[in-house]
């Protein structure tokens, strides 16, 4: 329905086929400066992706070292530790989102208006996914495996690199993609935090629907479901290949 | 592969707690280079703890250990030169056979030729040769717990540790398997310390057996030592059957103690004991069983159960000592369900265990 929607000039009232909102949207201009990237919506595009794509590895590294010490380590306040990790779970997007204005708005951290609080609060918000599924990963592997490692010589930070990390896969897919989808599909705590430089896909689909232009809103929705789409596969196989070289390299060394 | 320079294990008054639970009370032992000793007991003893201090998997609470004469108990198991075989193989299942065997190798920056080489002795030290290519699942049990050795045993470590190696094998592999590690244990001079609950398993393999009980040592010497002195009615019945008969010490004398058996005075020769209660200690196959007609000396008994084995027969007797449990050969005539008999045995071979 939203690609169909995106290809007619006015959904309901006017169902001719036509290419206008993604010109608008997405129009790219050849100039005497070369390519001009003249669509609206390029901006955030851009933006977004960026942030998406800083925000989501920061996201499963945060996630699964924090699962890593939940499981696998002990120490004092572990169990209030594994709740507070949940807390921003619960708390709405939209008051994080102040939150976060008010927390950082004023030095030593001044950060309202900088891309760096948009990745914070998305690493912050979306982190939960990476902790639940790293803690569910990490469970099935047995502690032996660890042990086994570490009595080989290897130190803690070795073993996780060699022996776990391999053996998570599927959870860092999951992290990764989680995240990913989150940080460029999330309404609520970035609309608060968006600022002219940095604005994000969402909040500029929003402005544009609070403008009456729906026709390019829809066309921008269905863009960054493609992108997605192509997001998620591609970090299926990146991760999954680094599976495959392993094999491939013992082949070669035997 | 050339001989590892084994290396010795010492506890010096050793405690490990966890929280308030005392998992080891005060643990010395002396375990000698190039000697296979078993930690053995029942579950809960303390015997896997002991060895996860050994590997340095677990901090001693109190006390000192020392490995080759080093003063280790600071450091973690990374740094200490032992490696260890689980009980459930803990092989990487992401890595083929070879990278298993080289993992250790490699962690440790040896040239990737060399720990691959190093792997492939390993590896036909332990009768797999040629499996390397192979990931963990797709070899058998057995198979996979020999890789774990081949790994373990690739580091040259001062000390292997065995944590219950053959519980997840079947009884005829365990067997097999048994054989080879200590075959290997043998040939390369290793330290090793091995754990495990199966008596029978622990005799088989073991140089010393150190058999543990309420997170101490209830006994240690050699299987030989263990079950012809026993020094407590725990280890009697430990190691090998054992009938426990309730008994009186009258009095004792130049090892020679006078005893007074279901009103039958006895001398048992041999013994150090004191007067007071004690318990007999008499294997099944020493309990020699005559048909009541015969009208030997000795004590009266009724059969009340009986398993013929073709080689042997098992009984189940009660009488005057109590419920009995007694094994014979076969022999042309064996007794049957009911059948009054008496039982005889020679003071000789009988020990005598507080009670």
């Amino acid at each position: 329905m939203i690609i169909f929607g995106s290809f007619v000039k006015l959904w309901g009232y006017n169902n001719s086929f036509t290419l206008d909102h993604y010109i608008r949207a997405f129009g790219i201009k050849w100039t005497a400066h070369g390519l001009r990237w003249s669509g609206v919506a390029w901006d955030s595009y851009f933006t977004t992706l960026q942030i998406a794509s800083i925000a989501a590895p920061l996201t499963a590294i945060v996630g699964l070292a924090t699962a890593y010490l939940l499981v696998r380590q002990n120490f004092t306040g572990k169990s209030w530790f594994e709740f507070s990790t949940m807390l921003s779970f619960a708390i709405p997007g939209t008051v994080i989102g102040v939150s976060y204005i008010m927390a950082f708005n004023f030095p030593p951290i001044e950060l309202t208006g900088t891309g760096v609080i948009l990745i914070i609060v998305f690493v912050f918000r979306n982190m939960p996914v990476g902790v639940r599924g790293g803690i569910a990963a990490m469970s099935q592997l047995d502690k032996s495996l660890d042990e086994a490692s570490i009595t080989c010589g290897a130190n803690s930070f070795t073993t996780a690199r060699r022996v776990i990390m391999p053996l998570l896969g599927p959870a860092i897919v999951a992290a990764l993609t989680y995240s990913f989808v989150r940080a460029i599909t999330s309404v609520s705590a970035v609309i608060f935090l968006v600022s002219a430089r940095h604005n994000m896909a969402t909040s500029f689909i929003v402005g544009r629907v609070e403008n009456g232009e729906f026709g390019i809103a829809i066309a921008y929705s269905a863009v960054l479901i493609v992108t997605m789409l192509f997001a998620i596969t591609a970090m299926q196989l990146i991760v999954g290949q680094r599976k495959l070289r392993r094999t491939n390299r013992v082949a070669d060394a035997t | 592969m050339q001989k590892i320079k084994p290396g010795s294990v010492e506890f010096k008054g050793v405690v490990k707690q966890y929280g308030a639970v005392t998992a080891l009370k005060k643990l010395d032992l002396h375990i000698h280079p190039g000697q296979l000793v078993t930690l053995l007991g029942p579950s809960g003893c303390g015997k896997t703890t002991t060895l996860r201090l050994i590997a340095g998997l677990e901090p001693a609470t109190e006390g000192q250990i020392l490995i080759g004469g080093k003063d280790v108990t600071h450091l973690t198991a990374t740094y200490r030169n032992v490696s260890m075989v689980f009980q459930s193989y803990a092989l990487f299942p992401h890595m083929t056979v070879l990278q298993n065997v080289a993992y250790g190798l490699t962690v440790k920056s040896t040239p990737k030729k060399e720990a691959m080489q190093k792997a492939e002795q390993g590896l036909e030290m332990v009768g797999l040769a040629g499996y390397g290519p192979r990931l963990p699942s797709e070899l058998s049990g057995g198979q996979q717990q020999r890789v774990a050795v081949a790994r373990a045993i690739v580091l040259e470590p001062e000390v292997l540790l065995l944590d219950e190696p053959l519980s997840n094998l079947d009884a005829k592999l365990r067997r097999h398997v048994r054989e080879e590690i200590r075959q290997i244990q043998q040939t390369l001079g290793l330290t090793a310390v091995y754990v495990t609950h199966d008596q029978e398993e622990a005799m088989a393999v073991s140089d010393r057996i150190i058999v543990m009980r309420n997170a101490e040592i209830a006994q240690e010497g050699s299987p030989h030592d263990l079950y012809e002195k026993p020094n407590s009615a725990f280890i009697a019945d430990f190691i090998g059957d054992a009938n426990l008969i309730d008994c009186g010490i009258i009095s004792s004398e130049n090892n020679v103690a006078q005893i007074e058996l279901a009103g039958h005075p006895l001398s048992i020769p041999n013994a150090q004991a004191h007067a007071g209660n004690a318990k007999l200690v008499l294997r099944p196959h020493q309990i020699r069983l005559h048909p009541a007609s015969a009208n030997t000396e000795g004590f009266g008994a009724t059969v009340t159960y009986a398993a013929y084995l073709g080689n042997q027969v098992q009984y189940t007797l009660d009488g005057v000592l109590g419920p009995l449990f007694a094994i014979t050969d076969a022999g042309a005539d064996p007794f049957t369900v009911g059948d009054d008999i008496t039982i005889t045995f020679d003071p000789a071979v009988a020990r005598l265990v507080p009670a």
